[in-house]
């Protein structure tokens, strides 16, 4: 049995079948946060860029619940915070990681 | 060349203060109830506030600008210094006692030794924030300010840190922010000094960088476009009509709202102006701003702009810090110095012939952490926003519909547990303890999972786990 959901699946295919398109990081990390807070409705996630102990925001979205967030730290210099995704495994967060270490290093420089 | 229009109109405002007079009671009410909804006023609105005259009006406001503050960002008062790191300057502000042609002063840099020094001390008192102030000088370029801030934060005392650096300094090229930008700047503040562009240039002669009345005014739109996504704005209250300087900040925050997608400045200061060695202008001006205005001034920032930080300083003295603060403040500095090596010689008191102007609360950070604590408030240390992205943008998207408390109360009860275990008093300690007691009951109100989840971090940190936040 596949360590990943359906839903999870649906969501990656939904994600890699349009970051492609967009030519700036803000434009696909924003298509990525779009996508997992309609599959995973009540989540919030937020992309920053760092510099030092700043973490700027780029974009995110989703409804804020307060509840604990957790960090992914996905690239050198980027983080995702994930709010409420309780619905995604750790396997799915490793994927989830790796995507959008693929979004960042496509966009730098 | 000629100048081109800026966003600033000074007949617009003075028409606007002008058609305001006597205002309608009725009116001002339906302008408590926007500002109640927190929702920014516009300028017709606020110069309506302005213009209040009648007691009992004035009194629903101050009662308004304190609830409305509580709305926004719960009942915490965020602590920080100021840290001066040099004095030298090339402009001769009529006002300023580090103005270039004032011979009285003894101009001094910190060396990068001298500046850890100066941190050791603050963080031995408990600071996790520090704003540095610098003159206008060649010598306090961008590269120059970016040492100072990586300084800052590397330098560490036991399980002493600054967390936040935010910076005063002179206006600078897009470049030269995205250096700062890079150094992990906290915040980065420019005051207008005044809004009013004839006063402006008589008190900035020809011939120097401040001059340039846009130079200054346009300074944070270029520090937002470098990415500097916290900017503060201020007026030095004293220079011109207070009711125009309050027009003056409104006009500004709008501005930078339509300019940048909504995101208008973190925070909002009012310093008025002080006695400083050698600088007979304060003496003269028609302008000073009596206590009874600043008290209006305060609370009608809090009311046109419901959701933006105000930063109160120890300009001002104890007993006019305790009624002000009610009215709408979100942040104070406190046990400040504003000495160049200030911190290392408090113990030697005042030293006036290096300080840019004259301090009314010399109190000690732990005295008035007491007396905040008697003020029904909870001292924050917090930095945790900038640190989780809760930046620009974001940030607004939380203030403005006052939902960033729910992030400031939380963190406010716990860095305030870490300075009462690592730094206080025991007599401000057995009142801190009380004041969190009051407040976990607060969060249980709301739900016992809140109290719950706020205790749980309390026990981390009594068990000797640092840098806690939510």
């Amino acid at each position: 049995m596949s360590m990943y959901s359906m839903n999870f699946r649906r969501l990656l295919k939904n994600i890699l079948s349009q970051i492609v398109i967009y030519e700036d990081l803000k434009s696909s990390l924003k298509v990525v946060a779009e996508s997992v807070c309609a599959y995973y409705p009540d989540s919030k996630i937020w992309f920053t860029e760092n510099f030092g102990k700043r973490h700027s925001y780029i974009v995110g979205a989703g409804k804020e619940t307060y509840k604990p967030v957790q960090k992914l730290e996905y690239a050198n210099n980027y983080t995702a915070f994930l709010q409420n995704l309780s619905g995604l495994n750790s396997e799915e967060k490793s994927i989830l990681a790796d995507v959008l270490n693929i979004v960042t290093i496509i966009h730098q420089g | 060349m000629t100048e081109q229009k800026d966003f600033i109109n000074d007949e617009e405002i003075t028409r606007l203060l002008k058609a305001a007079e006597n205002p309608d009671p009725i009116e001002i009410r339906d302008i408590f109830a926007k500002s109640r909804d927190k929702v920014r006023l516009d300028p017709e609105e606020t110069a309506k506030l302005l213009q209040i005259e009648d007691p009992e009006l004035l009194e629903e406001m101050f009662t308004l600008a304190r609830q409305i503050k509580e709305d926004v960002y719960g009942n915490r008062i965020v602590f920080f210094a100021p840290l001066y790191i040099g004095n030298k300057c090339i402009n001769n502000c009529l006002y300023c006692g580090f103005r270039k042609d004032n011979d009285a002063q003894v101009r001094k840099t910190l060396t990068m030794d001298e500046l850890r020094k100066e941190v050791k001390a603050l963080e031995s008192k408990g600071h996790k924030r520090l704003i540095l102030v610098y003159g206008e000088h060649p010598d306090y370029d961008a590269n120059f300010i970016a040492k100072t801030i990586e300084t800052v934060y590397n330098t560490k005392l036991g399980q002493g840190e600054i967390r936040r650096v935010n910076i005063n300094a002179a206006p600078m090229t897009v470049e030269g922010y995205k250096k700062l930008h890079e150094a992990g700047i906290g915040t980065f503040q420019i005051f207008q000094e005044t809004y009013h562009h004839e006063t402006y240039k008589k008190l900035h002669p020809k011939g120097d960088m401040k001059s340039d009345y846009q130079w200054r005014l346009y300074g944070l739109d270029r520090a937002m476009q470098a990415g500097i996504d916290d900017v503060g704005i201020g007026a030095l209250f004293g220079l011109y009509d207070w009711k125009f300087e309050v027009m003056g900040l409104l006009y500004h925050t709008i501005h930078l709202e339509e300019t940048f997608g909504g995101i208008g400045p973190h925070t909002i200061s009012f310093p008025r102006l002080e006695p400083a060695i050698d600088t007979p202008f304060i003496q003269n001006t028609k302008y000073r701003v009596a206590d009874d205005d600043f008290r209006k001034l305060v609370a009608i920032i809090r009311l046109s702009v419901p959701y933006t930080g105000m930063i109160l300083t120890a300009r001002e003295s104890p007993e006019i810090r305790k009624e002000v603060i009610p009215l709408g403040i979100s942040q104070i500095d406190a046990g400040s110095r504003i000495g160049i090596g200030g911190y290392e010689e408090a113990e030697k008191g005042y030293i006036p012939e290096k300080e840019q102007f004259q301090l009314g609360d010399m109190r000690s950070l732990d005295e008035t952490i007491r007396e905040v604590c008697g003020l029904g408030c909870i001292p924050s240390f917090c930095t945790a926003g900038y640190r989780a992205g809760r930046t620009g943008e974001h940030f607004m998207s939380l203030a403005k519909p006052g939902f960033v408390q729910k992030y400031c109360m939380p963190n406010a009860v716990l860095t305030f547990k870490e300075y009462l275990l690592d730094y206080a008093s025991d007599e401000t300690r057995v009142i801190g303890e009380k004041a969190i007691e009051k407040q976990l009951a607060e969060f249980g109100k709301e739900s016992p999972e809140r109290r719950k989840f706020v205790e749980d971090k309390l026990k981390l940190i009594e068990q000797g786990k640092r840098d806690v936040y939510v």
